[in-house]
């Protein structure tokens, strides 16, 4: 795999799985680059036979550790910050799509607000495993590798999650 | 009716990710417990939902920063650095005429020679 078809076959699902992660849009952005920098640069020595995706879902994921523990210096550092995780905003900006029509599109936008609203009170880890889960169809083990993270715990932060989905989407479809 | 499967075990029926036999007992016990039933249905509407809308797309430009880094960067000399050498080696084209036209053409050379220190010496006289 050349570094070019790498960017181009990750580039989408590793700013997912960012945003998810990150909860906020430049952050993303950089993580973005950063995870598949590094995954450039590790490609000479990166084993053929595994699977690339896991692999580069593991450097997202460690470059978001790495990215929250210098935030986490920076606030030691400045003693106190307007930057509390609980309060990362996990609803992205607004993105353009195409609207059927007005009733279509009010639909469309409280469904999306309530996945957000869902998405809000996740953690970032199990925003991960959804991420990964329903946008990649990745398997518990692809993704328990990818997070580093035992079988039983993808099980258990995928039922978490859908558990909340179902909830905030639940009222209106019953 | 006990439910004897947790929503664990709904969760990866779901996903096809229960061991076969662990499968198809949940699969038999679907077709007999409306609850269990309802579960699953949500648990797939939940992810349906997040499939449709969780999704973002890749920020204008992203990717094509992505790939510009990736490309080698071509040898670009400092403009200062760039003009000192074309003045060196258009200096050095002068002095190697020179040498070149003093050692084969000594005839020409001295006929210049002669034009310049008479041209010097009329501009001379005339001052």
């Amino acid at each position: 795999m050349t570094p070019e078809e790498l960017v181009n076959r990750y580039s989408a699902m590793v700013y997912n799985l960012a945003l998810r992660l990150t909860g906020d849009r430049a952050d993303a952005e950089d993580l973005t680059q950063e995870a598949l920098l590094k995954a450039v640069n590790g490609l000479p020595g990166f084993r053929g036979d595994a699977d690339p995706g896991t692999w580069v879902y593991r450097i997202t994921v460690n470059a978001w550790k790495n990215l929250l523990r210098a935030k986490a210096k920076w606030r030691f550092l400045r003693f106190f910050s307007a930057d509390d995780p609980k309060a990362v905003d996990s609803e992205p900006a607004d993105c353009p799509e195409a609207a059927p029509g007005p009733e279509a599109l009010a639909q469309a936008q409280d469904l999306r607000r309530r996945v957000e609203s869902a998405l809000a009170e996740l953690t970032p880890e199990e925003r991960a495993v959804l991420v990964l889960r329903e946008l990649d169809g990745r398997s518990y083990a692809e993704i328990a590798e990818s997070l580093d993270v035992p079988l039983g715990t993808v099980k258990s932060r995928l039922v978490r999650a859908r558990t909340l989905l179902a909830q905030k989407l639940g009222p209106e479809d019953a | 009716m006990a439910h004897e499967f947790s929503l664990e075990d709904l969760s990866a029926f779901l996903d096809d990710e229960l061991p076969a036999e662990r499968h198809l007992q949940v699969e038999a016990h679907l077709r007999s417990c409306p609850a269990c039933s309802r579960e699953l249905e949500r648990f797939e509407k939940a992810g349906a939902a997040f499939r449709e809308h969780g999704r973002r797309p890749l920020p204008a430009g992203l990717l094509g920063r992505m790939l510009r880094r990736l490309r080698p960067k071509s040898f670009k000399l400092d403009p200062t650095l760039e003009w000192g050498l074309i003045l060196a080696v258009t200096l050095g084209i002068v002095l190697a005429g020179g040498v070149a036209l003093k050692a084969y053409m000594p005839g020409l050379f001295s006929q210049i020679q002669q034009m310049i220190s008479g041209a010097a010496g009329s501009l001379g006289q005339s001052n």
